[in-house]
């Protein structure tokens, strides 16, 4: 496009957009202070709501991590009933739910020699009864 | 103290805008209305700018050439909201406004307006950008956010449809 072109097409713009044809508009910028400052807020909270949420993530997910819940930090390491690491079966103390003057078990009194022998719980090795 | 200091910052950013867009809104409508082609719509087109610029000012400011930016953000409300409008509304045959000018201008106005609004609107803003605001194609393309190789072969196909349009235009005004 030559420049008479361009200039050609420039006044062309210019009659069109003259200003004697457009009719009388009162001023915009009350309303686009208004709007800017109500978008600017939006803007404001939304970023205070993403960052609350990052962070309210960020700690969902780490409680959810194994070893990181309440409960897994009550636990011991290991627990005291697990199965012993050798195959002598080892006698674990009674339970306290079990009072002293309940019923014995019918296991105890299939052991000889120990009668008054608390029952045992915990798992058993297969070499042992 | 920094609360003050705050209010005092706000106080000054909404004085400088407030400069800005006085001095600047009826170049603005102008842009507006010549991609729109409705004096009512401009007014809208103008007021949405405005209040983006004004969301985005300390930026801008710094970032400087607001003007530029200003016509920029205009472009693209344009465009998003002839694109959104365009699958919501059937076109209707738009009504040119019958206002008082001289007759020989006023049947310019009517051919170059009928021939503009003619156009897809990504050409309008094309040719808008780049003769009416008188952008290099790189500035152009930056607003538009196409490539330059886009808007060199876009401003080439809307100048080649206008000229025939107003040919055929012309052609049907003389010939009443």
């Amino acid at each position: 496009m030559s420049e008479r072109d361009a200039a050609d097409l420039r006044d062309a713009f210019a009659a069109v957009a003259d200003d004697a044809t457009a009719p009388p508009m009162p001023s915009v910028t009350d309303a686009a202070v208004a709007g800017g400052t109500r978008i600017r807020r939006r803007r404001a909270a939304a970023a205070a709501g993403g960052a609350l949420a990052v962070v309210a993530l960020g700690v969902t997910l780490a409680a959810g991590l194994p070893g990181m819940g309440a409960e897994e930090r009550s636990r011991p390491a290991t627990p005291p009933s697990g199965p012993p690491a050798s195959s002598t079966p080892t006698e674990s103390p009674a339970p306290s739910e079990v009072p002293s003057w309940g019923p014995t078990p019918t296991r105890s009194v299939d052991r000889p020699g120990s009668p008054a022998e608390p029952s045992n719980e915990g798992p058993r090795s297969s070499d042992s009864g | 103290m920094s609360r003050r200091a705050g209010w005092v910052r706000e106080a000054v950013r909404e004085r400088e805008f407030r400069e800005f867009a006085e001095a600047r809104q009826a170049d603005l409508r102008r842009s507006a209305y010549l991609l729109c082609g409705d004096w009512h719509q401009a007014q809208d087109l103008t007021q949405t700018a405005l209040m983006k610029l004004y969301a985005a000012w300390g930026r801008v400011r710094r970032d400087g050439n607001v003007d530029a930016y200003a016509r920029t953000i205009l472009t693209r409300v344009f465009i998003d909201q002839y694109r959104r409008r365009a699958w919501r509304e059937e076109l209707v045959e738009a009504v040119p406004e019958a206002q008082a000018a001289p007759p020989a201008t006023r049947e310019l106005r009517l051919v170059m307006q009928s021939a503009l609004m003619e156009l897809p609107p990504r050409y309008r803003a094309v040719l808008v950008l780049r003769y009416w605001e008188d952008w290099s194609v790189e500035q152009t393309a930056e607003a538009l956010r196409v490539t330059p190789g886009t808007v060199k072969s876009q401003s080439a196909r809307g100048l080649r449809r206008l000229r025939r349009l107003l040919g055929s235009l012309a052609h049907e005004v003389n010939g009443r």
